[in-house]
């Protein structure tokens, strides 16, 4: 027995009004180019997994960021002085629009962690009442309690994790020449540190190299010897009044010394996080415009097929006195349906992947927590603009479909004689002898909507390929520049203060050592007439071969007394050009200590992570680092035996002028630990780009070989062997693939510049570099494409059944 | 090629030739189990009410499918035993065919559309000539699109023409086309062939047009119920 639901009668079909019958061809129609609307919602839905994932991954670290921002009440406008009176922050509290005010002292020196893989590290003490929470940057514990005596302190839990330290474990630390030691009892994050950098200049800090301990204030002040003292006081404000109360602040603390100020969002540790989640954000909206757009323009092409495919169905209904209205809605819901179709599972598995990444992310940068609600802004976002995309792809076929005449329609004719005959007259070399050439050249001015958007969907499949291949080559250049290019040393070393020179040259005589280089490094300010920018300025002996950094003009550099090389992105902003005269002075040169000199600009340095400048050794101590320390850092690169780089690294620890030991294997595994997510991206979008290129190819491949069934069967049938009718069919595709080249390769070599440069900071500059394999690979993957789209396509051919194919209805 | 098959050996041969359509679980005889010799050079008509398998033997003797059983010789060829590459060289240098829908390849003009076959056999010299033929030489750079359905079908003659076939095959040529122009179309296709002296076997609905064979096959329900003589009478003469 059937069930009764099935039991329809045909008359129960005939007696429904008209206007369902036509919705019935509507999913007819989609379902019999099943294949097509499947191929269309994939590229909408990636389109939308795209947006959506990428997006909400934004929002959702944007949350996360916030939630820790909000909970710990972070610093609306800082000022670091050397050191102030504690009054300071009541003073502070007068300024209008400041709703409160925190006075804390901190000071920089090492961590000594015998007995652990680095033995001696960065530290940064910071004193917080042990009594009551601060109420500006407080913390947020993520395991064990908040300080409650003079003996404990609160470890950055990231640092915590890299060094291996457990709750109850001792930790040593030392200012100077005097050490404490304390307790541990809590790991917390600071709104200061979701980032862990010390401070602007230092943006690649190994994990675990850089610690933060939090302790208690009135201990700190006897430790390190400030007394009532202050070195930094944080404000809250009223919002949007953050840079006037900055202002009236700097002004405040003027005659103490302000080595350095900021707003929230100029933070260090908060200007990463942005420029990550900027990354994010450019991402979450230059790949899903591409797909949209090249989805967009496949479904125009598919509706306008189906429309020409119809055109006699069309006329009948037209005839049978269907209005232009419903004619017109049908051809669009169309477009609008496969549009959502795709874009539902699309916003689905956007959500699931925004969830992964924010797996992921909170995973690489331990942040603490990590919010992935449904954001339905954006999943409302995601469906419109797959709606839009249908509605407008499929409005011009409908309205084609609405506007043609019974008469036209029912004739069946479509081809465009005009355009045909104009190419006839124009082109000559169409008239080669054989006139069976002629037939897959005249296919590609047929139509030329069909043809404009078959290249688009080359082109830009081309181009994504090329984009996502040029990143790719500037990730690994930028990483070769870091680590294997410029850098023929094993260690860099940074001391514990210019005493430690000595021992320095000595390292090169110790068992593994090769040779050895002394650098001394302090943080400046590079003023030209026009603008200032500031850097690390790195002094490097003259003929030293253990750095060598590529100048512009293609050299290495050659350091100079007198004389500073430019990051070419500085150069670029404060106008100069070699010769010119440049101010140099330390950062956090003021009335106390003012500390500059002019130097000439040699030369711009030719690098991705500019935030270096290079002068001469002896020259730049004397001028500014002797004068600047304890601001300053002295160190050397030490060339040793590749094999015993973790003896000598051990060795060097052991030493008490030794202030951090950082080895290139550290620096590798780090920078590839950061650019794991990029790496992930890259293969994403390398697959999404070939998706998109074999969509438009296989459209194009369907439209020249099954659309043409009929002519091609005609073509058999007159004594054709398959594979020519084939071939001329492949030519077709060959010769819109190779126009689609010739579009999409200086469309990808543009949109990678514009992407790389979109990237950009001052500090990292991706360079825009194509190799030639880059190019050949864009070629083989859509000639590899074409290959399959053809085979497929002639096997199809070679099966067809002709006694059917001839009389089948173009 | 024409001629090369002698007046008295036949064009077509069909023993107990079956053609049978699955469609998922039912099995379509189209032809059940056809006998028929027809002799060279003749004027064929095949007529029959529709879906009594007219078309299927024209496919069948024009190498576009094959038998399901039986034994189908053409021109002395048993195309049962051709494979697909010898199926097409015998579609190339044996038969020329004219279909209802004309079928012309869209994006070539009129005289391409002749040059294009002609070019397969090597009779490119030949084409001007037959587009003149058929009283299109001033039509010739015109688009399929650009002529009506008698001129499109002209096109289509002189195409399969001028290959010079030894048999040619027609599926209703007037099926899209008025009386009048169905008559000039045929009366072109009955003097152009005769006086090559070519085999034709042409499908038609129209009773009338059955007049001008020289033998008239006539089918019903995939089964030859008759072969008649026709009276080979020019198309111009026929009326209702
Ligand atoms: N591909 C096919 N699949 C299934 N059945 C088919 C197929 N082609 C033809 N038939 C069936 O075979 C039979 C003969 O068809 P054929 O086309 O030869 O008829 P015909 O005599 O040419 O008819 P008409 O005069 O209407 O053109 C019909 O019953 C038809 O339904
Ligand atoms: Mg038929």
């Amino acid at each position: 027995m059937r069930p009764p639901t099935r039991a329809k009668s045909p008359s129960d079909a005939s007696r429904r009004p008209p206007m369902t019958m036509l919705w019935r061809k509507l999913w007819a129609d989609t379902r019999a180019l099943a294949r097509q609307a499947i191929a269309l919602m994939v590229l909408i839905g990636l389109g939308i997994l795209l947006y959506v994932g990428l997006y909400e991954a934004y929002q959702n670290l944007d949350g996360a960021y916030n939630y820790v921002y909000d909970t710990t009440h972070f610093a609306d406008a800082s000022v670091l002085v050397e050191a102030a009176p504690g009054s300071l922050a009541d003073k502070a509290r007068t300024i209008p629009h400041v709703t409160e005010a925190l006075g804390r002292v901190v000071r920089d020196g090492a961590i000594i962690q015998r007995g652990r893989d680095r033995e001696r590290v960065l530290g940064r003490f910071i004193g917080y009442p042990r009594t009551f929470r601060p109420p500006i940057n407080d913390l947020l514990i993520i395991e064990g309690r908040y300080l409650a005596d003079a003996y404990e302190a609160v470890l950055e839990h990231q640092f915590a994790a890299e060094n291996g330290y457990a709750i109850g474990d001792r930790i040593k630390c030392a200012y100077e020449t005097r050490e404490r030691e304390f307790t541990i009892v809590g790991f917390v994050a600071s709104p200061e540190y979701i980032y862990p950098v010390p401070s602007k200049h230092e943006m690649f800090v190994s994990p675990g190299t850089f610690g933060v301990v939090f302790i208690d204030e009135d201990r700190a002040r006897e430790w390190f010897g400030v007394g009532r003292q202050i070195t930094e006081i944080h404000c809250l404000t009223d919002p949007g009044h953050e840079q006037e109360v900055l202002e009236k602040l700097e002004g405040l603390a003027h005659s103490y010394g302000v080595e350095t100020s900021y707003v929230q969002d100029d933070q260090p540790s908060k200007r990463l996080l942005t420029m990550d989640q900027q990354g994010f954000a450019t991402l979450s909206v230059f790949f899903p415009i591409m797909f949209l757009s090249s989805a967009g323009l496949s479904l125009y092409s598919a509706l306008s097929r189906i429309v020409r495919l119809q055109m006699t169905v069309i006329g009948t209904l037209k005839a049978c006195g269907f209005g232009q209205r419903e004619i017109l809605i049908q051809h669009v819901m169309q477009g609008v349906l496969v549009a959502l179709a795709g874009a539902i599972p699309g916003v689905a598995l956007g959500h699931w992947m925004a969830m992964w990444l924010g797996r992921l992310y909170a995973d690489t940068l331990h942040l603490p927590l990590i919010l992935t609600p449904l954001h339905w802004d954006t999943i409302g976002t995601g469906l419109f603009l797959a709606a839009v995309t249908g509605l407008a792809a499929a409005y011009l076929p409908a309205r084609m479909a609405a506007r043609m005449r019974p008469a036209v329609a029912m004739r069946g004719d479509v081809e465009s004689p005009r355009r045909l005959m104009a190419q006839h007259r124009l082109v000559g070399w169409t008239r080669w002898s054989r006139v069976a050439y002629r037939i897959p050249i005249r296919g590609i001015f047929r139509r030329a909507s069909r043809t404009l958007l078959a290249l688009g969907g080359i082109a830009g499949g081309a181009s994504i390929i090329i984009t996502t291949l040029g990143t790719y080559v500037a990730t690994m250049d930028a990483i070769d520049e870091v680590l294997t290019g410029s850098r023929k040393y094993e260690i860099d070393l940074q001391f514990t203060g210019p005493r430690a020179i000595a021992f320095g040259r000595s390292i090169a005589a110790m068992p593994g050592g090769r040779a050895v280089t002394p650098t001394v490094s302090v943080p400046v300010r590079v003023r030209s007439s026009w603008d200032s920018g500031e850097l690390i300025l790195t002094g490097i002996e003259r003929g030293q071969q253990l750095l060598k950094v590529h100048s512009t003009s293609g050299e290495f550099i050659n350091v100079q007394p007198g004389a500073i090389w430019l990051p070419r992105q500085l150069a670029n902003r404060i106008l100069v050009e070699p010769g010119d005269p440049v101010v140099v002075e330390w950062v956090k040169s003021g009335r106390r200590r003012r500390l500059k000199t002019t130097m000439q600009v040699a030369g711009f340095l030719d690098v991705a992570m500019g935030a270096t400048a290079y002068g001469e050794y002896d020259d730049v101590r004397r001028a500014l680092a002797d004068k600047a320390y304890p601001h300053s850092a002295y160190g050397a690169f030490v060339a040793c035996d590749p094999g015993q780089v973790e003896a000598f690294k051990q060795r060097l620890e052991r030493s008490d002028d030794v202030a951090l030991v950082l080895t290139m294997p550290d620096l590798v595994k780090q920078i590839y630990q950061q650019m794991g997510l990029m790496f992930i991206f890259i293969g994403v979008l390398l697959s999404f780009g070939s998706l998109l290129a074999g969509s438009a190819i296989h459209s194009v491949a369907s439209v020249s070989l099954l659309e043409r069934t009929r002519e091609l069967a005609t073509l058999r049938s007159l004594g054709f062997s398959a594979r020519s009718a084939g071939w001329l069919a492949a030519l077709e595709l060959c010769v819109l693939c190779a126009l689609g080249l010739v579009v999409g390769i200086p469309l990808g070599v543009f949109l990678n510049s514009l992407y790389m440069s979109s990237f950009s900071t001052e500090n990292m500059a991706f360079r825009a570099i194509l190799p030639w394999w880059v190019y050949v690979t864009t070629v083989l993957i859509v000639a590899g494409l074409v290959a399959l789209s053809s085979y497929a396509g002639m096997r199809r051919l070679r099966s067809m059944d002709l006694s059917q194919a001839t009389k089948a209805q173009e | 090629m024409a001629g090369l098959a002698s007046e008295n050996s036949p064009a077509l041969i069909a023993r107990d030739v079956w053609k049978q359509y699955t469609l998922g679980d039912v099995t379509v005889d189209a032809l059940r189990g056809i006998d028929l010799e027809l002799p060279a050079g003749r004027f064929v008509v095949l007529v029959g009410p529709s879906g009594s398998g007219k078309t299927t033997v024209l496919n069948l003797a024009g190498g576009l499918d094959v038998p399901t059983k039986g034994q189908l010789t053409m021109l002395g060829q048993h195309l049962t035993e051709l494979n697909e590459e010898q199926l097409t060289t015998y579609r190339r240098e044996s038969v020329g065919f004219v279909f209802q829908m004309f079928n012309l390849v869209p994006t070539l003009t009129a005289l391409e559309n002749v040059r294009l076959v002609a070019q397969l056999v090597g009779n490119d010299e030949l084409s001007a000539e037959l587009i003149a033929a058929v009283g299109l030489a001033d039509r010739a750079d015109q688009l399929p699109s650009q002529l009506s359905g008698g001129e499109q079908q002209r096109v289509a003659i002189a195409r399969a023409l001028v290959k010079q076939p030894e048999l040619l095959l027609a599926d209703e040529p007037t099926g899209a086309l008025d009386f009048e122009t169905g008559c000039e179309v045929l009366s072109l296709l009955w003097e152009e062939t005769r006086n090559r002296g070519m085999t034709v076997i042409m499908v038609t609905h129209n009773t009338a047009f059955a007049k001008m064979g020289d033998i008239v096959v006539r089918l019903r329900s995939g089964e030859v119920v008759e072969v008649s003589p026709g009276e080979a009478s020019h198309p111009s003469e026929i009326t209702f």
